[in-house]
């Protein structure tokens, strides 16, 4: 730009070719020489944009979580206790609401099961799927409430209470559907 | 006569030549002698043979040892690769070929070998390449490691991931702005007791015992890789909800409670206030995927029980056994000239 300037000024000494140079209209330099106004501007404060806005706006992809995530026995025992907390409040809605409506009596379609005739195996397969999360969830909840008082925390703890809760969850299952009230006693009661 | 003066001088022009050598003669003599007796007894010199025989024999092995490692052993890399400045902006996986038998052991050794030799718009962060800055986390086969302190699985593809659920600048590099605000939050820095806040800062220091010291053993070592809180589930779902209502995620949380254990500071109950809401600690489901993923063995899973126990004042700061400040002698280590 000083360049230009100097050229400009320097027009008369450069001669008739400098300024012809310099001052024509239509492609001389001088066209780009432009009047410019400088003012002061009081200092815009920075947007505040929350973080999600931001990285959407930069349309930043989220990194893959749940997909890639390795199974380990930390987190699947975790989600379990979740699982089988639903399928117990499941099973007592599901009964509850099924006791109201329904209009036979609950032990007449116990019954009418054992008279479908699935056999003992069959039975007892449906017995345990009912067992089974009321033992789970039981004693991973008593894995819980240790684990609210500060103890067990380490890792090699919770792997090893995992494991025994593991266990006394399938033997307590396996238990309650060995378990079968013997048919005498309901006959003493009646 | 004059033959035996002759004599006598030929006799001192020797000696005297003589002893003008004399001083180099014997030092070369002492040298040879000193080397022949390097050894005081035979068993020592046999010994010392054997341990030459050995030494060679090792060269021999590594040697052969080297020829072994020239056989490449190829090894695939499966990368997750973003750039934000390609007009296709989906993330897509890419893999790499390399021979882990000209490779250093560890994944980050692998990454910065394709970096050189392969692709050098591959991005990851780096920095210390042994585990104490916490800048290379990623997720390796599904799990999140320090990719400085995992080793290379020889067998089979290694699929190397960024944290999980983070928001991806480039290829492995995740925005870590909300987890550090998270860490910023719980006011990372000691607050000390109104009473002893009267001298300037630097002029004194606060005393604690040994003992008090060793409580926040397995506290004071994170790093803040991002590893444990990337791994959590209720990270995930919970952590990137706007700020007060956050969960703020095992890293935070054990940061938190290494200032509720310090004894130096005294703003204890105004930390566990700050916590006090339905989100910061509770969202914690003891999943415990933060204990066993930490690269440097802390138990911020502990930390939050812990810290549930004193928000539930179950559990209370027990008094310090030393309490007060001493006078900060800066120049204690250095001569008094120096200081000067």
């Amino acid at each position: 730009m000083s360049l230009i300037f100097r050229l400009a000024g320097a027009g008369n000494r450069l001669g008739p070719i400098g300024c012809q140079f310099m001052r024509h209209d239509k492609s001389g330099l001088i066209s780009f020489v432009r009047p410019v106004t400088l003012k002061a501007q009081a200092a815009q404060p920075p947007k505040e944009e929350g973080h999600d806005e931001r990285n959407m706006r930069l349309k930043r992809p989220q990194s893959p979580h749940l997909t890639i995530y390795a199974p380990q026995l930390t987190s699947m025992l975790s989600i379990s206790h979740r699982f089988t907390g639903m399928a117990l409040s499941a099973y007592v809605i599901a009964l509850g609401i099924g006791a109201i409506v329904l209009p036979e009596s609950i032990p007449d379609y116990i019954e009418k099961l054992e008279c479908l005739e699935i056999g003992e195996v069959g039975i007892s397969i449906i017995k345990f799927f009912l067992a089974f999360p009321l033992s789970y969830h039981f004693w991973n909840g008593i894995r819980h409430l240790l684990w609210d008082t500060g103890r067990f925390l380490t890792i090699k703890e919770v792997y090893i209470t995992g494991y025994i809760m593991l266990t006394l969850a399938i033997a307590t299952a396996i238990g309650l559907t060995m378990l079968c009230v013997p048919p005498e006693e309901e006959q003493r009661e009646e | 006569m004059s033959i035996l003066r002759k004599l006598l001088r030929a006799l001192v022009v020797s000696i005297h030549i003589f002893l003008s050598y004399y001083h180099y003669f014997s030092h070369l003599h002492k040298k040879t002698y000193f080397q022949q007796r390097r050894f005081f007894s035979v068993t020592e010199f046999k010994y010392a043979q054997k341990q030459e025989d050995k030494g060679t024999k090792e060269d021999k092995d590594t040697k052969k040892k080297d020829e072994k490692k020239k056989v490449p052993r190829m090894k695939t890399f499966k990368i997750y690769r973003f750039d934000p400045e390609t007009g296709n902006k989906k993330p897509k996986m890419q893999s790499y070929t390399i021979d882990i038998n000209d490779c250093r052991p560890m994944i980050l050794d692998a990454l910065m070998k394709i970096k050189t030799e392969q692709d050098s718009t591959l991005s990851f962060r780096k920095s210390c390449r042994e585990g104490i800055c916490g800048s290379c986390g990623v997720n390796v086969d599904g799990i999140n490691r320090l990719a400085c302190l995992h080793k290379i699985r020889p067998r089979g593809t290694t699929k190397i991931y960024p944290l999980p659920h983070m928001y991806v600048i480039k290829d492995l590099i995740v925005d870590m702005n909300k987890f550090l605000a998270q860490h910023s939050r719980i006011k990372p820095y000691p607050i000390p007791k109104q009473e002893h806040c009267v001298k300037a800062e630097g002029e004194e220091q606060f005393l604690q015992s040994i003992k008090d010291r060793e409580k926040m053993d397995g506290l004071v070592e994170c790093i803040l890789c991002a590893c444990c809180s990337t791994s959590c589930p209720e990270y995930w779902w919970h952590g990137h909800t706007k700020a007060p209502n956050d969960f703020l995620g095992p890293a935070a949380l054990l940061n938190a409670y290494r200032w509720i254990v310090d004894t130096r500071d005294g703003a204890t109950q105004e930390r566990l206030n700050d916590l006090k809401n339905y989100y910061n600690v509770y969202r914690c489901h003891q999943i415990n995927n933060c204990t066993s993923v930490c690269p440097k063995r802390l138990e911020p899973g502990r930390a939050i029980a812990q810290l549930r126990l004193h928000l539930a004042r179950f559990k209370k700061k027990p008094k310090p056994d030393m309490e007060g400040k001493v006078p900060a002698d800066p120049y204690k280590a250095c001569p008094k000239d120096e200081c000067e």
